[in-house]
């Protein structure tokens, strides 16, 4: 008992010892401004350590009153300044000329030379005057942003091509534009133990569930780390169920997604500095939505949408039937596929299991090596690896051509997915059922089939329940997310979702 | 046993956990055992059984409705009295144990016969045991869910049948009524062990959360569901078989998928019985759900959750015991003989005690 104290008193200890790699944590004692000018200028210039990007330029009023004006240059857009204040000060004779000038042109008054640090800090410039015991905070922010463009990762054919940019305010701009709602609401938030990272709540009062708002706000205030937060510790702390393997959030760079699942009832989340946004709740089968399924043919959304959801049954169960088969229940396969099937897996010198891992695995590395690089290498890794790996290891004898096929339609099913997160999962989810399958055949199949099904009965997210419409069953709700009906026919839906809901 | 609002199960989930609590197991050897009693005209006495468990269902839905905000624990407890109660509770404890016991050494049996010869024991048991804990530490409309969810499994079971109807010969039938009344009640007898599971009503009513008449309806629907399936299942092995083969094959459902060919894929029946195995599960989850209630009442756990480990445990540690086929046979003559008393007398008594007391206030004790 006493080592157990002993040793969480040394762990707290330790925490307390961490350096903190925070940007913020710095506190500034309050300071207020002084009325001579020079020990205003010592007192930022000591608090920013003299950093060579702090300008400072020298001006006066009437060739009797001095002023100061300092900002940071790597901060602050010199351009907007010469447009709002240098040009104007041509005309400005007397301090009350200047205060007139400075009404114009928002700027701050404070009272405190300490609240000026986070002002500079911003891009702000300040301006401090002679004789005065105050000064004024100026806006000549910077503001470069990446163009709005399409992203990468998801990609339409038809439909808007813009996407999230780093800028929060942006992101809100851009949903905005497509959600003319008069009940579309923002919530800032600031978390983190210093509360130094701002994130919005975006929902539309009446239609998403107020609990849901309530819970996330719970959830949000328990996050107590100092780190730079980021969309995936986030995500985290708001998910129902951490330990499991699939993502209870969707993030995505659209706005035209986020719209739609805004105007359903969910929840937005943007984080400032990055250009994804959370939804939330989620079911499993959002993540097999794409929106060009609602800008093609019906048939169409509809037959592509079945066909995701059958790639997530093979990415998930191929490697481990083929497996199974090989080495419990060859009686399974037809009579004319025996001799095919014999001469391709009769002279591999490794049990099924081995080839499947060493394919898998193969491929797992082609794809983690591709996928940050720079394209054209990325290419001649995907021609290397693919082709000249793949054909080389079949004739070297090591891994039968039948496992190469059921490897190569495992990995195109699991690309299928249009989700990133969703596809990660998938990917880990067939290791469990391949080994399964080499120790149990079928049965061992059936076993994790029915943990993962039991498993995604028991998952929510945000207490919503995860397999919607699957479990709890809703017909109305399968005709509406797993295959897609023409919208016409969806309205009719819309107006009976509320009551069909309330049922479990 | 607390029964709180928000984890209470629709009418159609219902329907699923009976229907799915129901098939299972016996699935496999059914036709066969109705055989033994009537020959090929075991399809009646399958009729006749349902007609019989419908009957029964009169003697529950009073009882349950009359104490409908009462568990079946207090129930007994409210009609006969805190020490008969706990007796029985105990009986009915032991009884869900003893059937979770016979589900998965019979499970066990048919996966060592079909698929898994030399694998040992204890991890074929372990595997559906543990999916069985998994689930069962949920509240109950999680497993309705999970329920719902499976039965689609079954357009599956029903279709892999119809390959029985390429060499299907109608004559194997006839002639109809060769076997005298008693003939046919002995017949539904033998297929009452398949119809197990509707006494889940008893238990799960208090967290049913619909009308009473919408309760009766999905559950005499899960019954005839039930039994027509089994009936199609029957008729379908009583077509494709011969009266002479019959005798001979002891999984007669199996063996009719097996004897399928098509080019795409052979041997039916590992499909089947890779269903026949999440059948297998619900059956078990569920009668593992009971006695995990049981052990919050009869037994100082005070969390459903350590009472569903605790019942895993020994239901696993004591189907490891049974070793010899005649053993098991046994057991599950025990098991079917004690199931009247479980599953009709003492209900029939708690009705008829029940109505002659009076009836009780809500939410009392």
């Amino acid at each position: 008992m006493k080592f157990m104290q002993l040793f969480n008193k040394k762990k707290r200890q330790k925490n307390y010892e961490e350096p903190n790699p925070t940007i913020a944590d710095y506190e500034i004692p309050p300071k207020p401004t002084n009325s001579v000018l020079n020990t205003n200028r010592v007192f930022i210039k000591e608090t920013l350590n003299y950093t060579e990007d702090l300008t400072e330029n020298e001006l006066q009023i009437n060739q009797d009153t001095d002023c100061l004006l300092m900002f940071i240059e790597s901060l602050s857009d010199e351009e907007k300044l010469e447009k709002n204040f240098y040009s104007k000060w041509e005309n400005v004779y007397s301090t009350w000329d200047l205060e007139k000038v400075l009404k114009n042109m928002d700027a701050i008054k404070l009272l405190h030379v300490s609240d000026a640090i986070p002002h500079l800090l911003e891009g702000k410039s300040i301006l401090f005057i002679d004789g005065f015991e105050y000064c004024y905070s100026l806006n000549s922010t910077k503001v470069i942003q990446r163009e709005i463009g399409q992203p990468d990762n998801e990609q339409v054919i038809r439909g808007g091509h813009q996407g999230f940019v780093e800028k929060m305010i942006v992101n809100i701009y851009l949903l905005r534009q497509l959600v003319h709602h008069p009940q579309l609401t923002v919530r800032y938030e600031h978390i983190g133990e210093k509360k130094n990272t701002k994130l919005s709540l975006l929902f539309i009062e009446g239609i998403a569930d107020k609990e849901q708002i309530n819970e996330i706000g719970r959830r949000l205030a328990k996050i107590k780390t100092n780190k730079l937060i980021s969309s995936g510790l986030i995500e985290e702390y708001l998910e129902d169920s951490p330990y499991s393997p699939f993502p209870q959030y969707m993030s995505t760079e659209r706005p035209d997604r986020c719209a739609l699942n805004l105007l359903d009832g969910k929840i937005i989340i943007f984080i400032d500095g990055e250009s994804t946004a959370l939804i939330l709740p989620i079911t499993f089968f959002s993540f097999y939505q794409s929106n060009d399924d609602y800008n093609s043919r019906w048939y169409a959304g509809s037959f592509y949408r079945l066909l995701r959801l059958f790639s997530f049954i093979t990415a998930v169960t191929l490697p481990g039937v083929y497996i199974a088969i090989i080495s419990f229940h060859f009686e399974i396969i037809p009579y004319g596929m025996t001799y095919v099937i014999k001469d391709a897996v009769e002279l591999i010198p490794y049990p099924p299991i081995i080839e499947a891992f060493f394919m898998e695995l193969t491929l797992e590395l082609i794809r983690e090596a591709g996928i940050r690089l720079p394209s054209p290498i990325g290419q001649t890794i995907g021609i290397v690896g693919g082709l000249v790996i793949g054909d080389a290891v079949v004739n070297a004898g090591f891994v039968s051509s039948i496992m190469i096929i059921v490897v190569a339609l495992t990995a195109i099913s699991s690309f299928v997915v249009p989700a990133n997160e969703m596809n990660m999962s998938i990917r880990l989810l067939r290791f469990p059922i391949m080994i399964m399958a080499s120790l149990l055949g079928f049965v061992g199949i059936i076993f994790c089939l029915n943990l993962y099904l039991i498993h995604l009965c028991k998952l929510t997210s945000l207490g919503q329940p995860y397999f919607y419409p699957l479990a709890p069953f809703s017909f109305k709700g399968l005709l509406k997310d797993i295959v897609r009906i023409p919208h016409t026919k969806m309205n009719m839906l819309e107006a009976n979702k509320k009551s069909k809901n309330k049922e479990s | 046993m607390e029964t709180s609002l928000n984890n209470r199960i629709s009418t159609t989930q219902v329907f699923f956990v009976i229907v799915q609590t129901q098939i299972g197991i016996s699935i496999l050897t059914l036709p066969r055992d109705v055989y033994g009693a009537v020959e090929w005209e075991g399809w009646i006495s399958i009729a006749i059984a349902g007609a019989v468990i419908q009957l029964v269902l009169l003697i529950y839905v009073p009882l349950v409705f009359r104490f409908k905000h009462h568990t079946f624990f207090t129930l007994t407890k409210i009609t006969l009295g805190t020490p008969i109660s706990v007796f029985i509770n105990l009986g009915y404890f032991f009884y869900f144990i003893s059937v979770s016991i016979l589900i998965l050494i019979l499970y066990y049996r048919t996966i060592a016969a079909w698929l898994l010869p030399v694998t040992p024991k204890w991890m074929i048991m372990l595997l559906i045991i543990s999916a069985a804990v998994y689930l069962v530490r949920e509240d109950i409309h999680i497993i309705g869910r999970f329920y719902a969810l499976v039965s689609g499994l079954l357009v599956i079971v029903i279709a892999v049948q119809f390959t029985g109807y390429t060499s299907a010969n109608p004559l194997y039938l006839l002639p109809i009524g060769h076997v005298g009344i008693k003939d046919y009640i002995e017949g539904a007898q033998s297929s009452l062990q398949a119809m197990l599971g509707f006494e889940v009503l008893l238990f799960i009513y208090p967290f049913i959360q619909g009308a009473k008449k919408k309760v009766i309806q999905s559950v005499s629907l899960a019954i005839w569901f039930t039994v027509s399936l089994y009936i199609f299942t029957t008729v379908s092995v009583f077509l494709f078989f011969s009266p002479d083969e019959i005798e001979l094959v002891p999984h007669p459902v199996l063996y009719m998928l097996k004897a399928y060919s098509s080019p795409f894929i052979d041997r039916l029946d590992l499909i089947f019985i890779s269903i026949w195995i999440v059948s297998v599960t619900t059956s078990l989850i569920m009668y593992l759900y009971l006695v995990s209630l049981f052990t919050q009442v009869i037994l100082p756990i005070k969390k459903r959750k350590t009472g569903v480990l605790f019942g895993g445990t020994l239901i696993f540690a004591i189907s490891m015991f049974f070793e010899s086929n005649e053993s098991i046979d046994a057991f599950g003559e025990f098991v079917s003989k004690i199931s009247y008393s479980f599953i009709f007398y003492i209900p029939a008594v708690l009705l008829i005690v029940a109505l002659i007391r009076k009836k009780p206030e809500r939410g009392k004790e």
